[in-house]
């Protein structure tokens, strides 16, 4: 979305327009619900971040800064609410189990040992390697999700990198295949 | 590293990266293994929402719009940034007048009798509320709600109140846009305030309302978090904590806006007998309080009424020395029979 684009659909959003809410709804929800699939590894939680996530975009565009990226602020509100509603669901999962357990299916085996590698990362760490490697975000972008400085990103991005060839060396993924 | 991995590195940079890689096997390895995961993220299949989604989050956008109390749009409403419990009292206060100004001015736009004051019915119209700054439609309360609302004994106490209403009307636009952020929660938080806490408020005068009227939304959302042991302890406020309340000035109100979920954390700690202790503080030591930071709110709280009067006599300088100052060493402090001042 251009910016021009999206400063017009934020003025709108301000104004109380209920199509334009829709229009953003429309444009962020996939990569939002994408956000919080990695995080939480839950289709159903992440239905309820992706849902929460917007409820919390509408509440607070009065602090929106024009200036910033929509983008950026909308993914470091998901990715908020997706850590919080992972750890929740974390606590939740010994009365739970299958809940957290039935996530969306990965469509084949390797994905399926990569995303149980990223569920052992720390969230944060998890939420750090989503962002770049699956939402294919710059850095500066991502330091800005993340509120910390891009040289800070880039580190811990590559120790996140080191831990994951751990453990998915543990699980016996030692090549592409 | 970096830029390799991410594929931007220039015809030139790539051969010298190639040739630092054979000169270095160590950090080869570690390229490959970086490089490994990198490939193996990329492979990995984005997923579509399910086709309900949209739907349902429309939904529950409309539902909110249903729910929401808020007077004003809710476009301007909450932010996460909490404060401190004192001053959310006092914002609690005005906000909660505000509601019943915003109330009085819908259900009795015009005043049959302007010389006839001390009854909901016929306390006067302010001439600010009158300049179009909120009208009957900026009012999302429904009929239920509202008749509930001037129903409550604190509200009749509140507008009969001639000095308070008064106080009120030096409120700017401002102000009001700020205080039009507040939703249901502040209604239900106006129920929970006691005859003690409304005597309090009932002191603010035209200085606090311009205090208040540096307000943002950040604050007001402020107010939003307020929980039931939050409103418990500040109905244990006194009218004497007010004038040192009214000693706040906008730097002071800025720096409590800046506190983080930590410091207030620490602040909802604090029991009856920290609250007595502040209310013996009086302006000079509110100013010097005003630069103490998180961490000392922990030692603050282990403080008696005499380490609060020795306090007193402390200047800025001093202040600051405090900062370093833990928990054991202000109880040592306090056997200091009031010597207790810090080089």
């Amino acid at each position: 979305m251009i910016e021009l684009q999206e400063a017009e659909l934020v003025s709108r959003c301000r104004n109380g327009d209920d199509r334009a809410f829709a229009e953003l709804v429309s444009c962020y929800q996939k990569p939002v619900y994408n956000l919080a699939l990695r995080i939480t590894r839950s289709g159903a939680l992440a239905e309820e971040v992706t849902q929460s996530t917007f409820v919390k975009v509408y509440e607070r565009f009065g602090s929106f800064k024009t200036g910033l990226s929509l983008f950026s602020w909308i993914y470091r509100i998901a990715m908020n609410e997706a850590i919080n509603e992972y750890r929740r669901g974390k606590r939740r999962s010994s009365l739970d189990e299958t809940r957290i357990m039935s996530a969306a299916e990965p469509s084949f085996e390797l994905a399926e040992a990569i995303q149980e590698a990223l569920m052992q990362l720390k969230p944060d760490d998890r939420a750090l390697i989503v962002l770049r490697h699956f939402q294919n975000l710059g850095y500066r972008e991502i330091a800005v999700i993340m509120d910390r400085s891009e040289s800070r990103i880039k580190s811990q991005l590559f120790r996140a990198r080191s831990s994951l060839k751990i453990i998915l060396a543990r699980l016996g993924v030692t090549n592409e295949e | 590293m970096q830029k390799a991995l991410d594929g931007t590195l220039t015809e030139e940079e790539r051969l010298a990266w190639q040739d630092w890689l054979q000169q270095h096997p160590g950090d080869l390895a570690l390229y490959e293994e970086q490089a490994l995961i990198t490939r193996l993220l990329e492979k990995m299949p984005e997923e579509e929402p399910p086709a309900h989604l949209e739907g349902q989050i429309m939904r529950s956008i409309r539902n909110k719009q249903r729910n929401n109390h808020s007077i004003g749009q809710l476009i301007f409403q909450r932010q996460e940034d909490p404060m401190a419990p004192k001053y959310r009292w006092l914002l609690l206060g005005a906000a909660a007048i505000v509601i019943i100004a915003v109330v009085i001015s819908r259900f009795y736009p015009s005043t049959p009798d302007s010389t006839t004051q001390g009854t909901i019915g016929a306390v006067q119209k302010a001439d600010k509320f009158d300049s179009g700054q909120m009208s009957a439609g900026d009012v999302t309360l429904t009929d239920s709600e509202l008749q509930q609302l001037l129903q409550n004994e604190v509200v009749q106490r509140i507008v009969a109140d001639q000095k308070l209403m008064a106080a009120l009307q030096t409120m700017d636009s401002k102000a009001l846009a700020a205080l039009q952020t507040l939703d249901g929660r502040a209604i239900e938080a106006l129920q929970s305030l006691d005859g003690r806490a409304i005597a309090a408020m009932q002191t603010l005068d035209a200085r606090s309302i311009a205090a208040l009227q540096t307000l943002d939304g950040k604050a007001i959302a402020a107010l939003q978090t307020l929980d039931a042991k939050s409103i418990a302890a500040l109905q244990t406020v006194d009218a004497k904590s007010i004038p040192a309340l009214q000693a706040l000035d906008g730097k002071a109100i800025a720096a409590l806006q800046s506190m983080d979920g930590k410091a207030i954390a620490a602040l909802q700690t604090l029991d009856v007998k920290a609250i007595g202790a502040l209310q013996s503080l009086d302006a000079r030591s509110i100013a010097a309080l005003q630069t103490v930071d998180a961490r000392s709110i922990p030692a603050l709280q282990s403080l008696d009424g005499k380490a609060i009067a020795a306090l007193q006599s402390l200047d800025a300088r001093s202040i600051a020395a405090l900062h370093s100052l833990d928990a054991r060493t202000i109880a040592s402090m306090q056997t200091a029979e009031g010597k207790a001042t810090v080089e």
